[in-house]
Protein backbone atom coordinates (compact mmCIF):
# COMPACT_ATOMS: atom_id res chain seq x y z
CA UNK A 1 0.00 0.00 0.00
CA UNK A 2 1.33 3.43 -0.88
CA UNK A 3 0.82 6.72 0.88
CA UNK A 4 1.54 10.34 0.06
CA UNK A 5 4.27 12.38 1.71
CA UNK A 6 4.17 16.14 1.24
CA UNK A 7 7.65 17.70 0.95
CA UNK A 8 7.06 21.43 0.95
CA UNK A 9 5.93 24.04 0.04
CA UNK A 10 7.78 25.01 3.21
CA UNK A 11 9.93 22.30 4.69
CA UNK A 12 13.08 22.45 6.85
CA UNK A 13 15.06 20.51 4.25
CA UNK A 14 14.18 22.86 1.37
CA UNK A 15 16.03 26.12 0.89
CA UNK A 16 13.17 27.71 -1.05
CA UNK A 17 9.45 27.04 -1.22
CA UNK A 18 8.20 24.51 -3.75
CA UNK A 19 5.81 21.59 -3.40
CA UNK A 20 6.88 17.97 -3.96
CA UNK A 21 4.33 15.23 -3.42
CA UNK A 22 6.10 11.91 -2.93
CA UNK A 23 4.18 8.67 -3.32
CA UNK A 24 5.83 6.15 -1.07
CA UNK A 25 5.68 2.40 -0.68
CA UNK A 26 7.49 1.44 2.51
CA UNK A 27 10.55 3.65 2.26
CA UNK A 28 10.80 3.68 -1.54
CA UNK A 29 9.68 6.65 -3.62
CA UNK A 30 7.36 5.44 -6.39
CA UNK A 31 6.12 8.69 -7.93
CA UNK A 32 6.94 12.37 -7.58
CA UNK A 33 4.56 15.19 -8.39
CA UNK A 34 5.84 18.74 -8.44
CA UNK A 35 3.87 21.93 -8.09
CA UNK A 36 5.90 25.04 -8.81
CA UNK A 37 5.06 28.73 -9.02
CA UNK A 38 5.26 29.51 -5.30
CA UNK A 39 7.43 32.54 -6.03
CA UNK A 40 6.13 33.45 -9.48
CA UNK A 41 6.58 37.22 -9.73
CA UNK A 42 5.74 37.82 -13.39
CA UNK A 43 9.23 39.17 -14.10
CA UNK A 44 8.98 38.54 -17.86
CA UNK A 45 5.85 40.68 -18.04
CA UNK A 46 7.26 43.32 -15.71
CA UNK A 47 10.33 43.60 -17.98
CA UNK A 48 8.11 44.88 -20.79
CA UNK A 49 6.96 47.77 -18.58
CA UNK A 50 10.43 49.08 -17.69
CA UNK A 51 13.14 50.59 -19.86
CA UNK A 52 16.35 48.81 -20.76
CA UNK A 53 18.39 50.35 -17.93
CA UNK A 54 15.71 49.73 -15.29
CA UNK A 55 15.52 46.12 -16.41
CA UNK A 56 19.13 45.60 -15.30
CA UNK A 57 17.97 45.92 -11.71
CA UNK A 58 15.02 43.64 -12.38
CA UNK A 59 16.87 40.73 -14.01
CA UNK A 60 19.55 40.99 -11.32
CA UNK A 61 16.82 39.91 -8.90
CA UNK A 62 15.60 36.86 -10.81
CA UNK A 63 18.13 34.86 -8.83
CA UNK A 64 20.01 35.53 -5.62
CA UNK A 65 22.97 33.25 -6.26
CA UNK A 66 23.64 33.59 -10.00
CA UNK A 67 22.47 37.20 -10.29
CA UNK A 68 25.56 38.24 -12.25
CA UNK A 69 24.94 35.64 -14.95
CA UNK A 70 21.37 36.87 -15.39
CA UNK A 71 22.47 40.43 -16.06
CA UNK A 72 25.32 39.09 -18.21
CA UNK A 73 22.90 37.25 -20.51
CA UNK A 74 20.57 40.26 -20.53
CA UNK A 75 23.24 42.82 -21.43
CA UNK A 76 24.59 40.50 -24.12
CA UNK A 77 21.13 40.30 -25.70
CA UNK A 78 20.75 44.11 -25.59
CA UNK A 79 24.30 44.72 -26.86
CA UNK A 80 23.66 42.39 -29.80
CA UNK A 81 20.45 44.27 -30.64
CA UNK A 82 22.27 47.61 -30.42
CA UNK A 83 25.39 46.33 -32.19
CA UNK A 84 27.69 47.49 -29.39
CA UNK A 85 31.26 46.35 -28.90
CA UNK A 86 32.19 46.18 -25.22
CA UNK A 87 35.73 47.37 -24.28
CA UNK A 88 38.05 44.43 -23.67
CA UNK A 89 38.74 45.32 -20.04
CA UNK A 90 34.99 45.28 -19.39
CA UNK A 91 34.75 41.75 -20.80
CA UNK A 92 37.62 40.58 -18.58
CA UNK A 93 35.96 42.08 -15.50
CA UNK A 94 32.76 40.23 -16.40
CA UNK A 95 34.64 36.94 -16.71
CA UNK A 96 36.39 37.46 -13.37
CA UNK A 97 33.18 38.34 -11.48
CA UNK A 98 31.29 35.55 -13.29
CA UNK A 99 33.85 32.97 -12.23
CA UNK A 100 33.94 34.32 -8.66
CA UNK A 101 30.19 33.77 -8.66
CA UNK A 102 30.65 30.19 -9.88
CA UNK A 103 33.18 29.64 -7.08
CA UNK A 104 30.87 30.79 -4.30
CA UNK A 105 27.84 29.06 -5.84
CA UNK A 106 29.58 25.68 -6.08
CA UNK A 107 31.06 25.97 -2.58
CA UNK A 108 27.58 26.85 -1.30
CA UNK A 109 26.23 23.74 -3.06
CA UNK A 110 28.87 21.57 -1.39
CA UNK A 111 28.06 23.08 1.97
CA UNK A 112 24.33 22.50 1.65
CA UNK A 113 24.90 19.01 0.24
CA UNK A 114 27.11 18.00 3.15
CA UNK A 115 24.55 19.48 5.56
CA UNK A 116 21.83 17.36 3.89
CA UNK A 117 23.79 14.16 4.49
CA UNK A 118 24.49 15.20 8.08
CA UNK A 119 28.18 16.02 7.57
CA UNK A 120 28.01 19.29 9.45
CA UNK A 121 31.73 19.78 10.12
CA UNK A 122 32.36 19.88 6.34
CA UNK A 123 29.40 22.25 5.98
CA UNK A 124 30.92 24.67 8.51
CA UNK A 125 34.36 24.46 6.91
CA UNK A 126 32.99 25.14 3.39
CA UNK A 127 30.84 28.07 4.46
CA UNK A 128 33.92 29.45 6.21
CA UNK A 129 36.07 29.35 3.07
CA UNK A 130 33.20 30.71 0.97
CA UNK A 131 33.29 33.91 3.01
CA UNK A 132 36.69 34.75 1.48
CA UNK A 133 35.05 34.79 -1.99
CA UNK A 134 32.15 36.87 -0.71
CA UNK A 135 34.56 39.39 0.80
CA UNK A 136 36.31 39.79 -2.56
CA UNK A 137 32.99 40.25 -4.35
CA UNK A 138 32.03 42.86 -1.77
CA UNK A 139 35.35 44.65 -2.24
CA UNK A 140 34.85 44.74 -6.05
CA UNK A 141 31.18 45.65 -6.23
CA UNK A 142 30.14 46.84 -2.79
CA UNK A 143 27.53 44.07 -2.50
CA UNK A 144 27.52 40.52 -1.26
CA UNK A 145 24.55 39.26 -3.25
CA UNK A 146 23.28 41.37 -6.14
CA UNK A 147 26.59 42.79 -7.35
CA UNK A 148 25.11 45.05 -10.05
CA UNK A 149 28.42 44.79 -11.91
CA UNK A 150 27.05 44.67 -15.47
CA UNK A 151 25.64 47.52 -17.44
CA UNK A 152 24.79 47.84 -21.11
CA UNK A 153 28.13 48.43 -22.81
CA UNK A 154 30.50 47.27 -20.07
CA UNK A 155 30.70 47.05 -16.31
CA UNK A 156 29.77 49.56 -13.64
CA UNK A 157 32.97 49.15 -11.62
CA UNK A 158 36.64 48.53 -12.29
CA UNK A 159 38.86 45.97 -10.58
CA UNK A 160 41.39 48.18 -8.86
CA UNK A 161 43.26 45.71 -6.70
CA UNK A 162 44.01 42.44 -8.53
CA UNK A 163 46.53 41.40 -5.85
CA UNK A 164 43.76 41.07 -3.29
CA UNK A 165 41.97 38.55 -5.54
CA UNK A 166 45.20 36.61 -6.21
CA UNK A 167 45.94 36.40 -2.49
CA UNK A 168 42.43 35.10 -1.79
CA UNK A 169 42.73 32.53 -4.61
CA UNK A 170 46.00 31.10 -3.21
CA UNK A 171 44.39 30.61 0.19
CA UNK A 172 41.15 29.28 -1.32
CA UNK A 173 42.94 26.76 -3.53
CA UNK A 174 44.59 25.16 -0.49
CA UNK A 175 41.30 25.02 1.39
CA UNK A 176 39.34 23.68 -1.59
CA UNK A 177 41.97 20.97 -2.10
CA UNK A 178 41.31 19.83 1.49
CA UNK A 179 37.54 19.77 0.87
CA UNK A 180 37.93 17.93 -2.46
CA UNK A 181 40.04 15.32 -0.71
CA UNK A 182 37.23 14.76 1.80
CA UNK A 183 34.55 14.63 -0.91
CA UNK A 184 36.40 12.05 -3.01
CA UNK A 185 37.86 9.88 -0.26
CA UNK A 186 35.44 10.07 2.65
CA UNK A 187 33.57 6.80 3.10
CA UNK A 188 30.40 8.38 4.52
CA UNK A 189 30.14 10.87 1.67
CA UNK A 190 30.58 8.14 -0.94
CA UNK A 191 28.07 5.82 0.73
CA UNK A 192 25.40 8.50 0.71
CA UNK A 193 25.99 9.68 -2.87
CA UNK A 194 27.16 6.73 -4.98
CA UNK A 195 24.42 5.08 -7.01
CA UNK A 196 21.80 7.62 -5.84
CA UNK A 197 19.93 9.71 -8.41
CA UNK A 198 21.00 7.63 -11.40
CA UNK A 199 20.48 9.08 -14.86
CA UNK A 200 21.62 7.71 -18.23
CA UNK A 201 22.89 9.98 -21.07
CA UNK A 202 19.76 9.06 -23.11
CA UNK A 203 17.45 10.19 -20.30
CA UNK A 204 19.53 13.34 -19.91
CA UNK A 205 18.92 14.20 -23.58
CA UNK A 206 15.19 13.46 -23.39
CA UNK A 207 14.70 15.72 -20.39
CA UNK A 208 17.09 18.40 -21.62
CA UNK A 209 19.22 18.28 -18.47
CA UNK A 210 21.88 21.01 -18.19
CA UNK A 211 25.05 22.09 -16.47
CA UNK A 212 26.99 20.00 -13.94
CA UNK A 213 23.99 17.64 -13.71
CA UNK A 214 24.49 16.82 -17.41
CA UNK A 215 28.29 16.72 -17.25
CA UNK A 216 27.97 14.20 -14.42
CA UNK A 217 26.38 11.76 -16.90
CA UNK A 218 29.42 11.86 -19.18
CA UNK A 219 28.20 14.37 -21.76
CA UNK A 220 30.50 17.31 -22.50
CA UNK A 221 28.34 20.38 -22.83
CA UNK A 222 29.39 23.84 -21.72
CA UNK A 223 28.40 27.10 -23.40
CA UNK A 224 31.81 28.59 -22.55
CA UNK A 225 33.35 26.02 -24.95
CA UNK A 226 30.46 25.20 -27.34
CA UNK A 227 29.42 28.75 -28.20
CA UNK A 228 32.16 30.91 -26.66
CA UNK A 229 31.10 34.37 -25.52
CA UNK A 230 32.98 37.30 -23.98
CA UNK A 231 36.74 36.59 -23.74
CA UNK A 232 36.49 32.87 -22.95
CA UNK A 233 38.21 31.96 -26.26
CA UNK A 234 41.34 33.74 -24.96
CA UNK A 235 41.46 31.64 -21.80
CA UNK A 236 42.66 28.07 -21.46
CA UNK A 237 40.57 25.81 -19.28
CA UNK A 238 39.14 22.32 -19.13
CA UNK A 239 35.50 21.27 -18.85
CA UNK A 240 35.38 18.41 -16.35
CA UNK A 241 33.20 15.50 -17.41
CA UNK A 242 32.61 12.45 -15.20
CA UNK A 243 30.79 9.23 -16.11
CA UNK A 244 28.54 7.65 -13.55
CA UNK A 245 25.37 9.70 -13.66
CA UNK A 246 24.88 9.67 -9.88
CA UNK A 247 25.18 12.35 -7.20
CA UNK A 248 28.80 11.43 -6.56
CA UNK A 249 29.74 12.03 -10.23
CA UNK A 250 28.05 15.44 -10.16
CA UNK A 251 29.84 16.32 -6.92
CA UNK A 252 33.20 15.49 -8.54
CA UNK A 253 32.28 17.62 -11.59
CA UNK A 254 31.54 20.59 -9.35
CA UNK A 255 34.70 20.06 -7.29
CA UNK A 256 36.85 20.07 -10.43
CA UNK A 257 34.97 23.11 -11.78
CA UNK A 258 35.90 25.07 -8.67
CA UNK A 259 39.57 24.41 -9.40
CA UNK A 260 39.08 25.36 -13.08
CA UNK A 261 37.39 28.61 -12.07
CA UNK A 262 40.40 29.50 -9.94
CA UNK A 263 42.60 28.88 -13.01
CA UNK A 264 40.37 31.07 -15.19
CA UNK A 265 40.41 34.00 -12.75
CA UNK A 266 44.22 33.88 -12.47
CA UNK A 267 44.61 33.94 -16.27
CA UNK A 268 42.02 36.68 -16.71
CA UNK A 269 43.72 38.88 -14.11
CA UNK A 270 47.04 38.41 -15.90
CA UNK A 271 45.65 39.12 -19.39
CA UNK A 272 43.33 41.98 -18.45
CA UNK A 273 44.38 45.03 -20.50
CA UNK A 274 44.25 48.57 -19.20
CA UNK A 275 41.87 51.10 -20.69
CA UNK A 276 38.17 51.88 -20.50
CA UNK A 277 35.80 49.26 -19.10
CA UNK A 278 32.51 50.67 -20.37
CA UNK A 279 31.02 52.68 -23.18
CA UNK A 280 30.17 56.10 -21.75
CA UNK A 281 26.93 56.65 -23.68
CA UNK A 282 24.42 54.02 -24.75
CA UNK A 283 21.35 54.79 -26.90
CA UNK A 284 18.15 54.40 -24.86
CA UNK A 285 16.04 53.19 -27.80
CA UNK A 286 16.57 49.77 -29.40
CA UNK A 287 15.56 49.23 -33.05
CA UNK A 288 13.31 46.22 -33.82
CA UNK A 289 15.40 43.06 -33.50
CA UNK A 290 15.28 39.55 -32.10
CA UNK A 291 18.37 38.42 -30.27
CA UNK A 292 19.41 35.43 -28.23
CA UNK A 293 22.13 35.35 -25.59
CA UNK A 294 23.43 32.29 -23.80
CA UNK A 295 25.79 32.07 -20.85
CA UNK A 296 26.95 29.17 -18.71
CA UNK A 297 25.58 29.95 -15.26
CA UNK A 298 26.79 27.85 -12.31
CA UNK A 299 23.71 25.64 -12.75
CA UNK A 300 23.90 25.29 -16.54
CA UNK A 301 22.96 27.05 -19.72
CA UNK A 302 20.99 30.26 -19.20
CA UNK A 303 19.27 31.77 -22.21
CA UNK A 304 17.67 35.17 -22.78
CA UNK A 305 15.47 35.81 -25.82
CA UNK A 306 14.89 39.52 -26.39
CA UNK A 307 12.41 41.00 -28.84
CA UNK A 308 12.70 44.76 -29.21
CA UNK A 309 10.16 46.98 -30.97
CA UNK A 310 11.92 50.30 -31.57
CA UNK A 311 11.00 51.85 -28.20
CA UNK A 312 12.94 52.16 -24.95
CA UNK A 313 11.19 49.08 -23.51
CA UNK A 314 11.51 45.45 -24.60
CA UNK A 315 8.52 43.91 -26.37
CA UNK A 316 9.20 40.50 -24.87
CA UNK A 317 11.96 39.14 -22.68
CA UNK A 318 11.98 35.37 -22.34
CA UNK A 319 14.16 33.96 -19.58
CA UNK A 320 14.92 30.26 -19.52
CA UNK A 321 16.81 29.28 -16.39
CA UNK A 322 18.64 25.95 -16.04
CA UNK A 323 16.51 24.78 -13.10
CA UNK A 324 13.28 24.62 -15.13
CA UNK A 325 14.95 21.93 -17.26
CA UNK A 326 16.66 20.08 -14.40
CA UNK A 327 13.71 19.86 -12.02
CA UNK A 328 11.32 17.73 -14.15
CA UNK A 329 14.26 15.38 -14.73
CA UNK A 330 14.72 15.17 -10.97
CA UNK A 331 11.31 13.46 -10.72
CA UNK A 332 12.79 10.65 -12.84
CA UNK A 333 15.96 10.46 -10.72
CA UNK A 334 13.94 10.28 -7.50
CA UNK A 335 11.92 7.24 -8.54
CA UNK A 336 13.16 4.17 -6.69
CA UNK A 337 15.24 6.14 -4.19
CA UNK A 338 14.78 5.99 -0.43
CA UNK A 339 12.70 8.66 1.31
CA UNK A 340 15.75 9.46 3.48
CA UNK A 341 17.61 10.58 0.33
CA UNK A 342 14.82 12.90 -0.84
CA UNK A 343 16.24 16.16 0.65
CA UNK A 344 19.69 15.36 -0.77
CA UNK A 345 18.20 14.51 -4.18
CA UNK A 346 16.29 17.78 -4.33
CA UNK A 347 19.40 19.72 -3.29
CA UNK A 348 21.81 17.95 -5.61
CA UNK A 349 20.53 19.52 -8.85
CA UNK A 350 21.31 22.87 -7.17
CA UNK A 351 17.72 24.02 -7.63
CA UNK A 352 17.08 27.72 -7.76
CA UNK A 353 13.34 27.82 -7.26
CA UNK A 354 12.78 31.57 -7.52
CA UNK A 355 14.94 31.59 -10.64
CA UNK A 356 12.69 28.94 -12.15
CA UNK A 357 9.39 30.62 -11.20
CA UNK A 358 10.53 34.11 -12.28
CA UNK B 1 23.24 18.05 -40.08
CA UNK B 2 20.88 17.11 -42.94
CA UNK B 3 18.52 19.82 -41.83
CA UNK B 4 21.01 22.54 -42.58
CA UNK B 5 21.21 21.57 -46.28
CA UNK B 6 17.45 21.39 -46.97
CA UNK B 7 16.63 24.65 -45.24
CA UNK B 8 19.66 26.71 -46.19
CA UNK B 9 17.67 29.45 -48.01
CA UNK B 10 15.11 29.75 -45.21
CA UNK B 11 17.61 30.14 -42.39
CA UNK B 12 17.91 33.77 -41.33
CA UNK B 13 20.87 34.57 -39.04
CA UNK B 14 20.02 36.48 -35.89
CA UNK B 15 21.30 39.96 -35.28
CA UNK B 16 24.61 39.94 -33.45
CA UNK B 17 25.19 36.19 -33.60
CA UNK B 18 25.95 34.64 -36.96
CA UNK B 19 25.63 31.09 -35.63
CA UNK B 20 22.03 31.42 -34.42
CA UNK B 21 19.25 31.06 -36.99
CA UNK B 22 15.52 31.60 -37.27
CA UNK B 23 13.52 29.41 -39.65
CA UNK B 24 9.95 30.38 -40.44
CA UNK B 25 7.78 27.27 -40.73
CA UNK B 26 4.47 27.25 -42.62
CA UNK B 27 2.63 24.23 -41.24
CA UNK B 28 2.60 22.23 -38.04
CA UNK B 29 3.22 18.95 -39.89
CA UNK B 30 6.40 20.44 -41.34
CA UNK B 31 7.45 21.61 -37.87
CA UNK B 32 7.02 18.15 -36.40
CA UNK B 33 8.88 16.53 -39.31
CA UNK B 34 11.89 18.76 -38.59
CA UNK B 35 11.67 18.10 -34.85
CA UNK B 36 11.64 14.33 -35.59
CA UNK B 37 14.94 14.68 -37.44
CA UNK B 38 16.29 16.73 -34.52
CA UNK B 39 15.36 14.00 -32.05
CA UNK B 40 17.15 11.38 -34.18
CA UNK B 41 20.26 13.59 -34.33
CA UNK B 42 20.08 14.36 -30.59
CA UNK B 43 19.67 18.09 -31.12
CA UNK B 44 18.67 19.35 -27.69
CA UNK B 45 15.50 21.34 -27.01
CA UNK B 46 16.40 24.61 -25.30
CA UNK B 47 12.97 26.10 -24.71
CA UNK B 48 9.83 27.38 -26.39
CA UNK B 49 9.12 31.11 -26.51
CA UNK B 50 5.62 32.44 -27.08
CA UNK B 51 5.08 36.09 -27.95
CA UNK B 52 2.48 38.34 -29.51
CA UNK B 53 3.70 40.16 -32.62
CA UNK B 54 4.92 43.72 -31.86
CA UNK B 55 2.03 45.28 -33.82
CA UNK B 56 -1.09 43.15 -33.94
CA UNK B 57 -2.73 40.31 -32.06
CA UNK B 58 -1.24 37.24 -33.69
CA UNK B 59 0.73 34.90 -31.41
CA UNK B 60 3.96 33.21 -32.45
CA UNK B 61 5.83 30.22 -31.07
CA UNK B 62 9.57 29.74 -31.39
CA UNK B 63 10.97 26.29 -30.69
CA UNK B 64 14.65 26.76 -29.88
CA UNK B 65 16.95 23.80 -30.47
CA UNK B 66 20.71 23.61 -30.07
CA UNK B 67 23.44 21.29 -31.32
CA UNK B 68 26.01 23.08 -29.16
CA UNK B 69 27.46 25.99 -31.16
CA UNK B 70 24.24 27.30 -32.69
CA UNK B 71 20.65 27.84 -31.64
CA UNK B 72 18.11 27.05 -34.37
CA UNK B 73 14.71 28.62 -33.72
CA UNK B 74 11.69 27.22 -35.54
CA UNK B 75 9.11 29.99 -35.76
CA UNK B 76 5.46 29.24 -36.35
CA UNK B 77 2.27 31.24 -36.09
CA UNK B 78 -0.29 29.98 -33.56
CA UNK B 79 -3.55 29.10 -35.41
CA UNK B 80 -6.65 31.22 -34.70
CA UNK B 81 -8.24 28.54 -32.49
CA UNK B 82 -5.02 28.65 -30.36
CA UNK B 83 -4.60 24.88 -30.53
CA UNK B 84 -1.20 23.33 -31.25
CA UNK B 85 -0.31 19.63 -30.95
CA UNK B 86 1.91 18.88 -27.96
CA UNK B 87 5.56 17.92 -28.38
CA UNK B 88 5.80 16.38 -24.91
CA UNK B 89 4.83 12.77 -25.86
CA UNK B 90 7.86 12.74 -28.18
CA UNK B 91 10.22 14.82 -26.08
CA UNK B 92 9.55 15.10 -22.32
CA UNK B 93 11.82 18.17 -22.11
CA UNK B 94 9.02 20.24 -23.69
CA UNK B 95 6.59 19.39 -20.87
CA UNK B 96 7.05 22.34 -18.55
CA UNK B 97 7.76 24.82 -21.35
CA UNK B 98 4.36 23.99 -22.87
CA UNK B 99 2.55 24.14 -19.55
CA UNK B 100 4.09 27.55 -18.93
CA UNK B 101 2.84 28.85 -22.29
CA UNK B 102 -0.62 27.41 -21.54
CA UNK B 103 -0.66 29.41 -18.28
CA UNK B 104 0.78 32.66 -19.59
CA UNK B 105 -0.61 32.89 -23.13
CA UNK B 106 -3.61 30.52 -23.07
CA UNK B 107 -2.36 28.47 -26.03
CA UNK B 108 -3.69 24.93 -25.82
CA UNK B 109 -1.25 22.08 -26.44
CA UNK B 110 -3.37 19.13 -27.53
CA UNK B 111 -2.30 15.73 -26.27
CA UNK B 112 -0.19 17.02 -23.39
CA UNK B 113 0.10 14.20 -20.83
CA UNK B 114 -0.32 16.54 -17.84
CA UNK B 115 -1.98 19.83 -18.84
CA UNK B 116 -2.41 21.09 -15.25
CA UNK B 117 -1.51 24.65 -14.33
CA UNK B 118 2.19 25.11 -13.63
CA UNK B 119 2.94 28.66 -12.51
CA UNK B 120 -0.46 30.13 -11.69
CA UNK B 121 -2.99 28.99 -9.03
CA UNK B 122 -5.66 26.42 -9.97
CA UNK B 123 -8.54 28.89 -9.90
CA UNK B 124 -6.84 31.54 -12.03
CA UNK B 125 -7.88 32.07 -15.63
CA UNK B 126 -5.24 31.23 -18.21
CA UNK B 127 -3.48 33.83 -20.33
CA UNK B 128 -2.12 36.10 -17.58
CA UNK B 129 0.54 37.69 -19.83
CA UNK B 130 -2.04 38.64 -22.46
CA UNK B 131 -3.64 41.14 -20.11
CA UNK B 132 -2.01 44.54 -19.86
Amino acid sequence: MSYKFPLGPFHPSLEEGEYFELEIEGEVIKEVKMRIGVSHRGIEKLATKKNYMQNLGLVERVCGICSMHHTWAYVQAVEKALGLQVPERGEYIRVIVGELERLHSHILWFGLGSHAIGFDSLFMFLFGIREAVMDVLEAISGNRVNYAINTIGGTRRDIKDPDMILKMLDELEKNVAKAVDVVINDKTFRMRTEGVGKMTPEQAYEWGVLGPTLRGTGIKSDIRIDAPYSVYPEIEFEVPVVDGGDIFARAVVRALEVLESIKIIRQALKKMPSGPYRIPRVPPVVAPAETIARVEAPRGELIYHLISNGTNKPHRLKIRTPTIMNLPALAEMMKGASIADAPLLVLHVDPCMSCMDR
Amino acid sequence: MEFLDTYKEKMVPRKGSEKDFVVEIESISELFAIIDSFIVNKVRLVTITCYPEPKGDRLFLEYHFTDGPSVISLKIQVPDDKKVPSLTPKLPAAGWAEREIMDLFAVEFEGHPNPARLLIPEHMERGVYLRS
